[in-house]
C-alpha cells in the first residue's frame, strides 16, 4: 500500500517530520532559553538586592556578615568570611548564627595563602586537600583598577563549604553567581577602605595645618615681645648714661610690659596643653566673681593702664561654684582681646547678671567687631580673621582656651554684636549652683 | 631705706634668681647669703642665723615643702616661698606647713621686697597692739569699734573678728584655712563659701572695690591679704 503514497505526500511527511523536529528542538531551546533568562533574572535581582544592601554599609565587618549571609541564602552552602587585619593576616569574622562547621588549622593556613597570594584555593586541592572548603580571595576584578594604580591586594577571603557539589550547567551557574557576589563584596570592601584612607588623610591634613599654624603663631608671639625686651635692654646697656631719664624709664617700662605679655602667652600655651590632654578636671571652689575680675585686671594692669574698665556686677550676683583659675584665665583672655581689638584708650565693660538658673558674664568692647559669619569661627584655634590680625599678636589661642575652659565648667560662651551695633560682646553663661546654708547672723559688735 | 643690716638667706637652685635676689635685696640694705640646694639651705640656716629665709619650692634635691618643716625645727624666722603660678596648691601647702608668705614667679622685685619688709616687721607689736589703722580705716580691738573716715561702721561680730584678724596681720597673706579656723573653728576650715560671703559683706561696708582694693586684697586660690603701706 505504501507504494500508493505519492512522492509529494512522502516529501510532505518528511518535511513535516523535519519541521516537527526543528520545532521541538526550537521549543526545547526556547524553554532552555526561557529557563536561562529566568535564572539570569533571578541572579540579577539577587545581585541588585545585594548591591543595595552593601551600598548602605560603612563597616567592613557588616560587609562580611552580609556577604556570608547572601552566599548561604542563595547557594545553600555554609560561608565564612575573613578580613585582612592590620598585620596582613586573615581574621575570621565571627558569625554566631551560622550553621557552618568550624575551621581547622589547615584551613586557616589555606585562607592565609588565598589572602597573601590573591589566589583561590579550591576544596580538595593544594592547601585545602582534605577540606570541604574553597577559599576565594576578595579582590577587585582587574577592570576595576584604575590605570596606574598599584594592583589592590585581597582585602579578605570568602570561604565556601562545598557540601554536595552540583554538576553540569547548574554548577556553572552557581559558580558565576558566587563570583558575582564575591566581586560586589570586594568592591564594597574597597570602597570602605578608600573612605578610611580619605578620613585619615583629612585628619592628617588638619593636624598638619594646626601644627604649622601653631608653629607660626608661637614663633611670632614669642619672638615679638622678646625682640622688644632684647632691644630695650641692649639699648639701655649701650646708651647708658647718655639716655635722658624719661627715655630710660620708657625703655625699662617697655621691657617690663613686654615681659608680662610674654608671660601671658606662655600661660596660654600651658592652658592649651591642659585642654589638649583632655583630662581637665575643674577644682571647684565657691568664688566671688568680683575677685576673679579683680585678678584679671591685676594681671593686665600695665596693659589696661590707658583706659577705663567699667565693672557692673549685680548686687545679688551669687557666689559661683567654679574653678577660679579657669574662670580667671578666661576673663584675662577676654579682657586682653577686648583691649587688643579696640582703639587705644577706648573703655571696656564687664557686666554680670544672674537669674534663678543661670549666671552670665559679659565682656564688651567698642572695637572693630566680628562679622556675623565669623562669630563661631573665632573660637577655633589659630583662627585669624584677616591679614590685620597678623599684626595683633597672640590672638590664636585665647578664645579657643576660653571655650575649652567654659565648657569644662559646664557653661557656654558666644560672641555677639556689641552695644549699638559697634564692637563685640562676649557672653559667658554658667549654670547656677545653689549655695549651702550659712550659719545664722549673730549680734552686732558694740 | 636701710634695713638695719638684716640678713636674708636665699635658697634657690637657679643662679640667675639668686643673683637677682642678691642684687635687689642688697640694694635695699639687706645682707644676703645664698644656698643652691635644700640641704645646703638647712645647713646655712643653722650656721648663719638669718633673719628671714626666701625659699624656692622647685628645688632639685628636696621638695620645697619638705624643707620647711626642717627649717622650722631650727628657726622661727619668717619664710617666704617662691613658686611658679601653676602651683597654687603648693603655695597653700607651704603656708600650712609653716611658711609665712609667698611670691609667684615670675615676680617683680618690688613685690618681693614688700613681702620681706612686712614679714620682718617687729612682731612683738602684734600681741600688745590694740588699735590698727590703714588710711581712713581704724579698728579699736578692746572697744570693738571700727570707723571709716571718722564715721562708725556697723559690723556684725563675725565681720569684726574677720577684719581684726586681717588687720592684725596686715601685709601678710592669710590662707582660707587659717582665716576659717580662727573665726569659725577647725570644723569649718574648708567652708570657703563662708569666707567669700563675709568678705563680700565687709567689702560692701568698707566701700572696697575688689578690682582696686584699698583694704582687702584677694590672693587667688590662697587666701586674703590686708593691704599694707609696705606691700603693694
Amino acid at each position: 500500500m505504501l507504494e500508493l503514497l505519492q512522492p509529494h505526500a512522502t516529501l510532505f511527511a518528511v518535511i513535516l517530520l523535519i519541521g516537527a523536529g526543528v520545532a521541538s528542538v526550537a521549543l526545547l531551546r526556547l524553554r532552555e532559553h526561557l529557563g536561562e533568562t529566568r535564572v539570569r533574572a533571578r541572579r540579577s535581582t539577587l545581585l541588585y538586592e545585594l548591591s543595595q544592601r552593601l551600598t548602605l554599609v560603612v563597616d567592613g565587618r557588616e560587609i562580611a556578615h552580609t556577604l556570608a549571609a547572601t552566599v548561604e541564602e542563595t547557594l545553600q552552602r555554609g560561608a565564612l568570611v575573613f578580613l585582612r587585619a592590620a598585620d596582613g593576616r586573615p581574621q575570621l569574622v565571627d558569625r554566631p548564627t551560622t550553621a557552618a562547621p568550624a575551621l581547622g588549622a589547615a584551613e586557616h593556613a589555606a585562607a592565609a595563602h588565598a589572602l597573601a597570594a590573591d589566589e583561590p584555593v579550591s576544596a580538595g586541592s593544594g592547601l585545602a586537600s582534605g577540606s570541604p572548603w574553597t577559599f576565594l580571595p576578595l579582590s577587585l576584578p582587574e577592570s576595576a583598577t584604575a590605570a596606574g594604580d598599584t594592583p589592590p591586594r585581597a582585602l579578605g577571603v570568602l570561604a565556601v563549604h562545598q557540601g554536595a557539589l552540583s554538576r553540569g550547567p547548574r554548577a556553572e551557574e552557581e559558580a558565576r553567581l558566587l563570583y558575582a557576589i564575591r566581586d560586589q563584596a570586594a568592591l564594597a570592601l574597597e570602597r570602605v577602605r578608600l573612605v578610611e584612607v580619605e578620613q585619615r588623610d583629612r585628619l592628617l591634613a588638619e593636624s598638619e595645618r594646626l601644627s604649622s599654624a601653631m608653629l607660626a603663631s608661637v614663633s611670632h608671639d614669642l619672638r615679638t615681645p622678646l625682640a622688644s625686651i632684647m632691644g630695650g635692654a641692649s639699648s639701655l646697656l649701650e646708651l647708658g648714661p647718655s639716655l635722658s631719664e624719661v627715655a630710660r624709664r620708657e625703655l625699662l617700662e617697655s621691657v617690663l610690659s613686654e615681659a608680662e605679655r610674654l608671660d601671658r602667652f606662655v600661660q596660654n600655651l600651658l592652658d592649651m596643653t591642659r585642654l589638649g590632654h583632655g583630662a581637665l578636671v575643674p577644682q571647684r571652689q565657691w568664688s566671688d566673681v568680683r575677685d576673679l575680675i579683680g585678678s584679671a585686671q591685676r594681671v593686665l594692669r600695665r596693659a589696661l593702664a590707658d583706659r577705663e574698665v567699667r565693672i557692673e556686677v549685680a548686687s545679688d550676683y551669687p557666689l559661683l561654684h567654679v574653678d577660679p583659675y579657669l574662670l580667671e584665665h578666661v576673663l584675662t583672655n577676654l579682657l586682653d582681646n577686648a583691649r587688643k581689638y579696640s582703639p587705644a584708650g577706648a573703655p571696656l565693660r564687664i557686666s554680670a547678671d544672674a537669674t534663678a538658673q543661670r549666671c552670665t558674664l559679659v565682656v564688651e568692647d567698642q572695637g572693630r567687631g566680628i562679622p556675623a559669619t565669623e562669630r563661631e569661627r573665632v573660637f577655633d584655634m589659630f583662627a585669624r580673621l584677616d591679614a590685620r590680625d597678623r599684626q595683633v599678636a597672640g590672638t590664636g589661642l585665647g578664645l579657643a582656651i576660653c571655650r575649652g575652659f567654659i565648657a569644662a565648667l559646664g557653661g557656654t560662651i558666644v560672641a555677639e554684636e556689641g552695644p549699638g551695633g559697634r564692637g563685640t560682646r562676649i557672653v559667658i553663661d554658667l549654670p547656677r549652683t545653689p549655695m549651702p546654708v550659712l550659719p545664722t547672723c549673730e549680734e552686732e559688735a558694740v | 631705706m636701710s634695713a638695719g643690716g638684716r640678713r636674708v638667706l636665699a635658697i634657690d637652685d637657679e643662679p640667675q634668681i639668686r643673683k637677682l635676689l642678691r642684687i635687689s635685696l642688697e640694694g635695699h640694705g639687706y645682707e644676703v647669703i645664698e644656698a643652691a640646694t635644700g640641704g645646703e639651705g638647712i645647713r646655712r640656716c643653722g650656721a648663719d642665723a638669718p633673719d628671714l629665709v626666701v625659699l624656692d619650692l622647685g628645688l632639685p634635691d628636696l621638695d620645697g615643702l619638705a624643707v620647711i618643716p626642717e627649717l622650722r625645727r631650727i628657726t622661727a624666722v619668717p619664710i617666704i616661698v617662691l613658686s611658679v603660678r601653676a602651683g597654687e596648691l603648693d603655695k597653700v601647702a607651704a603656708l600650712d606647713a609653716g611658711a609665712n608668705d609667698y611670691v609667684t614667679k615670675p615676680f617683680g622685685i618690688e613685690e618681693l621686697v614688700a613681702r620681706v619688709r612686712v614679714a620682718l616687721r617687729a612682731r612683738p607689736q602684734a600681741p600688745t597692739q590694740t588699735s590698727f589703722s590703714h588710711g581712713p580705716l581704724t579698728l579699736d580691738l578692746p572697744r570693738r569699734r571700727v570707723t571709716l573716715a571718722g564715721d562708725p561702721l556697723k559690723l556684725s561680730k563675725t565681720e569684726f573678728d574677720l577684719l581684726a584678724l586681717l588687720m592684725r596681720n596686715a601685709g601678710l597673706v592669710m590662707t582660707h584655712r587659717q582665716l576659717l579656723r580662727e573665726i569659725w573653728g577647725p570644723e569649718h576650715e574648708d567652708d570657703v563659701q563662708y569666707l567669700r560671703v563675709y568678705v563680700g559683706q565687709l567689702r560692701q561696708k568698707l566701700g572696697d572695690d575688689p578690682s582696686a582694693p584699698r583694704f582687702i586684697a584677694n590672693e587667688q586660690g590662697v587666701g586674703y591679704r590686708f593691704v599694707d603701706d609696705a606691700a603693694p
